[in-house]
């Protein structure tokens, strides 16, 4: 099966080798070999010189997108180049590379989208700031509510979808709440979903992108956006 | 209403007429969007002359102040105006997010192409 590592960047210059390199790491452990790109999301830093400069597969954003219109970019590649999995893989450093065979695995026996989750079984010491687990918290209690389903991390960014996901995704994809969204999205459409453990670090360097004075918003925002997917039959797919 | 307020009212809004359409002609503002200016301006010059239309209309549903309705009625459709505003500027989101990757990934391509020749 050919397997696509997508890992988006938005100023990583100092996460990004090593991001890269847990991946060429995963190949030498493993027979299987797998593929990654690295979307570089418009940074303002040196991000893309380091990807050219050391030979990694990068493309070039020519204007900065937001995590969703990068990680769909993407997922544009995959289907294009005829991928199998798809797995999203942050670029700060957050994700464990260890646990990408896991998502492989489950896809392999049937799952439409695997979610690598900190909160199914907690055997991440990385749990994050209480107020953001709290934000997880009642997001995944609305999840549940709506569409009957149980989703521990309905904000995890290190997530697998198989072919047919890859497809819907590459022509469609919430670009402003991807992560929340398009889980609501997929349960209300009837793919089969698993939350699989996983551990999780802290960033090595830089700050993460989420801003606290807007999270009230953003918290609001995205709890509007669960519902209204979750109800709203239909509307403009496309498919 | 005198006639030197109806025939400055008049005047004001001949003069927005006037740059609407010069607008239009330095295509600064596509036919579709004036029409509906020019249609409004001409729908306002109309009550500018004939104002007790207005006045009946108040009086008939019931509007202490006609006024009271014209901004009741401004209200609305400034919010409407708006609304549209955001619904096209979604719309106009979507396709420049579509555009950029698109041609990001073209980009890619050729120049991965240019590494093989």
């Amino acid at each position: 099966m050919k397997v696509l590592v997508i890992i988006p960047a938005y100023n990583e210059e100092l996460n990004i080798q090593n991001t890269v390199n847990k991946i060429i790491n995963y190949n030498k452990k493993n027979k299987n070999t797998i593929d990654y790109v690295v979307i570089n999301d418009g940074s303002t830093d040196k991000t893309y010189d380091i990807c050219l400069n050391n030979n990694i597969n990068v493309i070039n954003l020519i204007h900065n997108l937001g995590i969703g219109g990068a990680v769909q970019t993407g997922y544009k590649y995959a289907y294009e180049n005829n991928y199998d999995i798809a797995i999203q893989f942050d670029g700060d450093g957050q994700h464990d590379e260890n646990y990408i065979d896991e998502l492989i695995k489950q896809i392999a026996s049937g799952y439409n989208f695997v979610i690598g989750s900190r909160f199914v079984k907690k055997i991440s010491k990385f749990q994050s700031s209480t107020t953001r687990r709290l934000g997880i918290k009642i997001l995944s209690f609305l999840i549940k509510i709506f569409t009957g389903k149980k989703i521990y991390d309905p904000t995890s960014g290190f997530r697998a979808i198989d072919k047919a996901v890859i497809k819907l995704f590459s022509k469609n994809y919430p670009v402003e709440y991807p992560e929340p969204e398009s889980t609501v999205n997929l349960i209300r459409k009837g793919y089969k979903i698993k939350e699989i453990p996983v551990e999780m670090h802290e960033r090595k360097y830089g700050t993460s992108s989420i801003k606290p004075f807007k999270s009230i918003y953003y918290m609001f925002s995205v709890s509007l956006s669960i519902i209204i997917t979750s109800i709203v039959k239909g509307g403009k797919d496309n498919e | 209403m005198n006639n030197v307020l109806k025939s400055f009212l008049v005047v004001l809004l001949l003069l927005q007429l006037v740059l609407i359409i010069s607008t239009v002609k330095r295509k600064k503002l596509s036919m579709r969007y004036a029409c509906f200016w020019i249609v409004l301006i001409i729908f306002m010059i109309f009550i500018a002359l004939f104002p007790n239309i207005i006045f009946k209309l108040a009086d008939t549903f019931g509007f202490e102040a006609s006024s009271n309705m014209i901004f009741l009625l401004g209200f609305f459709f400034l919010f409407y105006v708006i609304f549209i505003l955001t619904t096209s500027l979604s719309i106009q989101n979507a396709k420049i997010t579509l555009l950029i990757q698109e041609v990001s990934l073209l980009k890619e391509r050729v120049n991965k192409n240019g590494k093989k020749d």
